[in-house]
């Protein structure tokens, strides 16, 4: 799992005893000091100097436990984990080293830029000045190398529009008040995955399961060379239940349970937790009984966490400034590096329906009681976040950007999280939204009108980074592989009758749904469900990128139901594979106690 | 660190000695009760399909670790965990022809496949459930393996290797209790920072690291021929790199590796300070050393040198399984009985060593991963090949195992080296071995030889589709001049091809050194020693070392120019 696999990496913070004042001074200084030498000296004969340098420490560390049939997976602790990341541009903001492909930066051996350094988890002033220099020396060396490369291969081309490579923004400081959250006792941790992973045992009708939980934390120190300066506290907790099964024919039939906070004691008490693993293990059950949907075109109503996803999965990724790079290989240009975004053409279009607003509002701390977890003061690169209306009325006003520049957008909203532009809590808002049972009823209408004997409604589809069966990839995606976010299988779905019953439905997938399906939302719930998931986006092209690249950040999502007129529903394609031969050993009439090994 | 108890446990002692523990065996071993409750439950199932499995091992590898790093005298990490993974070998077909079998022609299908399945060890429900998920996923695909096998064997022309695909070996039984040394990576971190303290004083040094690993790691093995085997051993790894840039940009490393099985294998503070104070010292005179250009000649290699020559020339390509693929280079299949060496040379393999003279030899074991137990295995003897290092797949004329099958965690075993001895009957000391170099200069009118003083690795291509060479990595490297002087240089890698560098062994010295370190191949990382003498090779030839186009760093040290 993802967010475990960062907390076992991280982990405790050696300094947690010190006074953080001076700790923070001397890394501080040791930061600015090289920065100054930097701006004022670095220089190759004949070359660009840096015009803007930027420089980030990260101080890690996490606690976080896997368990699976209350036993635990391994148990990891140990020291934090601090490191640098440098970001540095040579030319000017209207061309300069970045939104470059370059092939040749994976040869350097001895720092490559973008990639993240080891720092002294101690404040050793001498140490950290010579970890910060190299890092500096290397970032130079390369953009240096990758401007004139980029000029090069500029040359012969006729460049249809002159985008910036780097927007200008005021500087800004800040910094957060108060310490990093406390870390949840191991043994605390241990217990809550043990003792939630043992209630699978009483279930022999699920085959794979596991129960992971934890807290993170890191403190990110940056300064850049315009004046900007933050210190960020940042923690996230989380419990998750990864259940999956097969029906009688085979079918693969997956599902989780997720819990999400800032902190530990944001999260759910165990009876809770436990409550709603138990409904999930016994809506497995029943959906390894349910039949399916062999073809189905329709009206489609997405409430609860399925439209959440929908929202996440379909239409946000398109709602980024994501800029395609220069490449300087044209055999490899689209290897590795995100395709454009079809939503750079529609701004001032209409993208979704009269009755639908859309918003960004990394300020809002709560919707309602529900707090909301995708909330920041400053971004990654220290621009002061702020709300944006990113589609008013239907039409697309701009896209969420980072201080990269695309067409039209040609300046940051506050938007860059980790590497890259990304949603923080988004909003979705109708306009004279429908009460939950007139949704209800117009999805029956359409029903009626189109002569069907039923409709769909859907509650729960499958979440990119919730999942049990993961294969490891140990490249990244291959070209056109992301170009269109694919929605994953529906997880709970049922057949509504005319009369109201609902029937569950096996598995299902919906065909054909892209970003531009959304201009035909029939209708939107008044009621908004917050929801809280990470976001997968093609992976970072690691040829072009600079900055850290760190686990997909959490948004909260704040979405109506939405009810779509006619959507396509097909079994799951592809080959089934057999169920087990044998029945499951749990099943299995024995008693044995645990004892040594 | 309490000596660890080591129990020779044969079924019959077991049940007395369990007893007087007073403890019921049972309970004493509920990893691999659980184990062996699964595999019977899944043996009784699966060997009455309509394609039955006719052999399913299930090895389990519990690994407790403890890791310190530190750069220039300050901790960079420092943490500890613990993991368990779980093996499953299943065969279906039989021994003559099973799903293992190459597929000739299909370079993708018999590319090694990593499943890392972690399980938890404390409760048996749980491992009996994931054992039981992964029998099912593999028992499938053994199945659908086993048909396309059958496919290709009647597409393809007739092997050249009529070998069978699993060969018989007996059951074993064998408990050790398992290890768990207390370790406290406190007084660990003081060490490193001390050991990488003095690097800091020399703004010429980029990197200066030190990682402490310490690995225990205990297996369970059962299998449906009845052996069941618990093994536990202890790693400790101290590794110190640091590396300078000459002026043309070249990397200049230096590495020390210490290995050992226990805390107290590794050396004192005083020699490890000793030796650091020997990197930085050579690290500078690496700067300045002249760069020597490509070069045959004759050159003599420490014993650490050629304990890697010797691994990457000869023990990768008398592996068993390699001389059945076809696509392999099988460079000795048709010599044994020829003699490959001068007469004086015999080379070993015998993972039954734990230990020479100081130092602990981290190829040793006692099962191998096949539960197969490990033996001595004579490769070459008085010059002569005598035989192959196998795992349980035979080849043409070597229809058994001889306890090499070994593998990392979450792939298939294949045969390995363990410690390889290079034996010789006639020695020289080293005085006379390079007396013996410069007379060779004199016939031959060369201007030097070369001392290959120390290595960092090396790495060889055994297959049919590259060139069969190998390339060891030299760090310290000297010039021997025809009046006996020495001459540090830089930026060679010693290169070759088996047979002609083989042909090229003259003699050997009477000094053995050791080199512990940790092989990978397709069956993943390894540990494995090599000891031999110094040896004067006739002719080497040595390349250009692959080089940096990176300047120095543009300014200075941050504390000369503030």
């Amino acid at each position: 799992m993802k967010r475990g696999a960062i907390c076992t990496l991280g982990m405790t913070v050696l300094l947690a005893g010190l006074p953080l004042q001076a700790q923070e001074n001397l890394l501080m200084k040791a930061l600015r000091d090289e920065m100054g030498r930097t701006m004022e000296r670095l220089q190759l004969e004949e070359m660009d100097r840096p015009y803007y340098v930027a420089y980030w420490v990260r101080e890690s560390e996490g606690r976080s436990r896997t368990a699976i049939l209350g036993g635990l997976l391994g148990r990891g602790r140990g020291s934090g984990n601090r490191s640098l990341s440098v970001e540095l541009r040579v030319g000017d903001h209207d061309l300069d080293n970045t939104n470059f492909t370059d092939f040749g930066r994976l040869r350097s051996r001895v720092v490559r830029e973008g990639f993240p350094v080891s720092l002294p988890l101690r404040d050793d002033y001498k140490e950290l000045r010579r970890q910060i220099w190299l890092a500096t020396d290397g970032a130079y060396k390369q953009a240096v190398h990758s401007l004139a490369k980029k000029r090069a291969s500029l040359q012969n081309k006729t460049r249809v529009e002159e985008i910036p490579d780097f927007s200008r923004e005021g500087p800004v400081e800040h910094r957060d008040e108060g310490d990093l959250a406390p870390l949840p006792a191991e043994a605390q941790v241990e217990e809550t995955v043990q003792q939630l992973s043992a209630l699978f045992k009483g279930m022999p009708q699920v085959f794979d399961s596991r129960v992971s939980a934890g807290q993170s934390r890191v403190r990110t120190y940056f300064i850049n060379s315009e004046g900007s300066s933050y210190i960020r506290n940042f923690s996230s907790a989380s419990i998750q239940a990864l259940a999956a099964t097969q029906a009688a024919d085979g079918t693969h039939l997956e599902d989780f349970v997720v819990a999400r906070g800032r902190h530990w004691k944001d999260l759910p008490g165990q009876a809770e937790l436990a409550a709603r693993i138990r409904a999930m293990a016994e809506r497995l059950g029943r959906l390894r009984e349910a039949g399916f949907v062999e073809r189905y075109n329709g009206p489609v109503l997405f409430e609860g966490q399925a439209a959440a996803e929908l929202v996440s999965q379909i239409l946000a990724p398109r709602l980024l400034a994501l800029r395609t790079p220069v490449a300087d290989n044209p055999m490899f240009s689209r290897f590795g590096s995100s395709p454009q975004n079809p939503f750079l053409e529609k701004l001032g279009a209409r993208v979704l329906p009269r009755f639908l607003n859309v918003i960004d509002d990394p300020t809002a701390g709560s919707h309602g009681e529900a707090p909301l977890l995708g909330g920041y003061e400053v971004d990654e690169e220290g621009v002061r976040s702020r709300r944006t209306t990113v589609v008013q009325r239907g039409i697309l006003k701009t896209l969420l950007a980072t201080r990269t520049p695309v067409s039209g957008v040609s300046n940051s909203t506050g938007n860059r999280r980790n590497a890259r532009p990304n949603p923080s809590n988004l909003f979705l808002i109708p306009r004279n939204g429908l009460k939950q049972e007139e949704i209800s009823r117009e999805l029956l209408d359409l029903v009626e009108e189109r002569g069907l004997d039923f409709g769909i409604v859907v509650r729960r589809i499958g979440s990119p980074d919730m999942r049990l069966s993961r294969e490891r990839g140990f490249f990244f995606s291959m070209p056109g592989e992301e170009e269109r976010p694919k929605l994953k299988p529906l997880t709970e779905a049922y057949k509504v009758f005319p009369d109201g019953r609902e029937e569950l439905i096996r598995k299902a997938v919906i065909l054909g749904l892209s970003a531009s399906s959304f201009r035909e939302v029939a209708a939107a719930s008044e009621v908004l469900t917050p929801h809280h998931t990470t976001m997968r986006l093609p992976m970072m092209n690691p040829f072009s990128s600079i900055g850290f690249m760190g686990p997909p950040p959490i948004i909260s999502l704040v979405v109506p139901s939405f009810l779509f007129e006619d959507l396509a529903l097909r079994r799951p394609p592809g080959d089934i594979p057999r169920p087990p031969l044998l029945a499951s050993p749990l099943s299995l009439p024995q008693v044995r106690e645990p004892a040594g090994r | 660190m309490k000596s660890p108890h080591r129990g020779v446990l044969f079924p019959t002692l077991l049940a007395a000695a369990s007893l007087l523990a007073g403890h019921p065996v049972r309970g004493a071993t509920p990893v691999l009760d659980a184990m062996k409750e699964e595999l019977q439950r899944s043996v009784e199932t699966l060997s009455k399909q309509p394609t039955p499995l006719y052999f399913l091992s299930y090895e389990v590898t519990g690994n407790r670790r403890y890791s310190v790093r530190a750069s220039f005298g300050n901790i960079t990490g420092s943490s500890e965990g613990d993991n368990a993974v779980v093996d499953v070998d299943l065969r279906v077909g039989s021994p003559e022809l099973d799903n293992t079998h190459s597929i000739r022609g299909d370079r993708l299908s018999n590319f090694p496949r990593y499943a890392y399945q972690q399980t938890p060890l404390e409760d048996p429900e749980a491992l009996r459930s994931i054992l039981w998920r992964r029998t099912d996923q593999q028992y499938k695909a053994a199945v659908e393996q086993l048909a396309k096998v059958k496919a290709n064997v009647r597409v393809k022309v007739e092997e050249e290797d009529q070998a069978g695909d699993f060969s018989a070996e007996p059951a074993q039984k064998w408990l050790e209790e398992p290890l768990s040394p207390e370790f406290d990576r406190t007084p660990w971190e003081e060490k490193l920072r001390r050991y990488t303290a003095p690097f800091s004083a020399y703004g010429h040094i980029y990197s200066a690291n030190a990682t402490l690993s310490v690995n225990v790691e205990t297996r369970w093995y059962v299998n449906s021929e009845g052996s069941e085997i618990r093994t536990s051993q202890s790693y400790y790894r101290l590794m110190i790199m640091a590396y300078t840039k000459a002026e043309d940009g070249m990397e200049l490393p230096r590495y020390e590796s210490f290995f050992s099985f226990t805390p107290e294998g590794l050396p004192d503070d005083s020699q490890i300070l000793q030796t650091v104070q020997e990197m930085i010292a050579d690290l500078q005179a690496l700067r300045e050393a002249p760069l020597v250009d490509p070069f045959t000649g004759p050159a003599i290699l420490s014993g650490r040198a050629s304990g890697v020559f010797f691994h990457e020339i000869l023990g990768h390509r008398v592996e068993g399984h390699r001389q059945k693929r076809e696509e392999e280079g099988q460079t000795f299949k048709k010599m044994v009985n020829q003699k490959v060496l001068p007469e004086t040379f015999s080379v070993i393999f015998d993972p039954t060593v734990r230990r020479r003279e100081s130092m602990d030899l981290v190829g040793a074991y006692r099962y191998d991963n096949q539960g197969v137990k490990a033996r001595r295995v004579p490769v070459i003897e008085n010059g002569v090949l005598k035989n192959f290092l196998m795992s349980r797949t035979p080849i043409e004329g070597f229809s058994r195992s001889n306890g090499h099958g070994r593998k990392q965690a979450g792939l298939a075993a294949v045969a390995r080296q363990s410690n390889l001895f290079v034996e010789v009957t006639r020695s020289h000391s080293r005085e006379e071995l390079k007396a013996m170099l410069i007379e060779r200069l004199e016939q031959e009118d060369k201007p030097f030889g070369l001392y290959f003083k120390d290595v960092q690795g090396g790495f060889t291509f055994t297959g049919r589709s590259t060139p069969n060479m190998f390339n060891v990595l030299p760090v310290m490297v000297y010039r021997i001049y025809p009046d006996g002087r020495e001459e540090l240089v830089r930026g060679v890698d010693l290169i070759g091809t088996p047979l002609t560098a083989f042909s090229k062994i003259m003699a050997a010295d009477d000094q053995f050194e050791s080199f512990n370190g940790i092989c990978g191949a397709e069956s993943g990382g390894v540990p494995v020693s090599a000891v031999s003498p110094a040896v004067l090779v006739s002719q080497i030839e040595v390349q250009k070392k692959e080089k940096s186009v990176e300047r120095l760093p543009i300014l200075s040290p941050p504390w000369e120019s503030p």
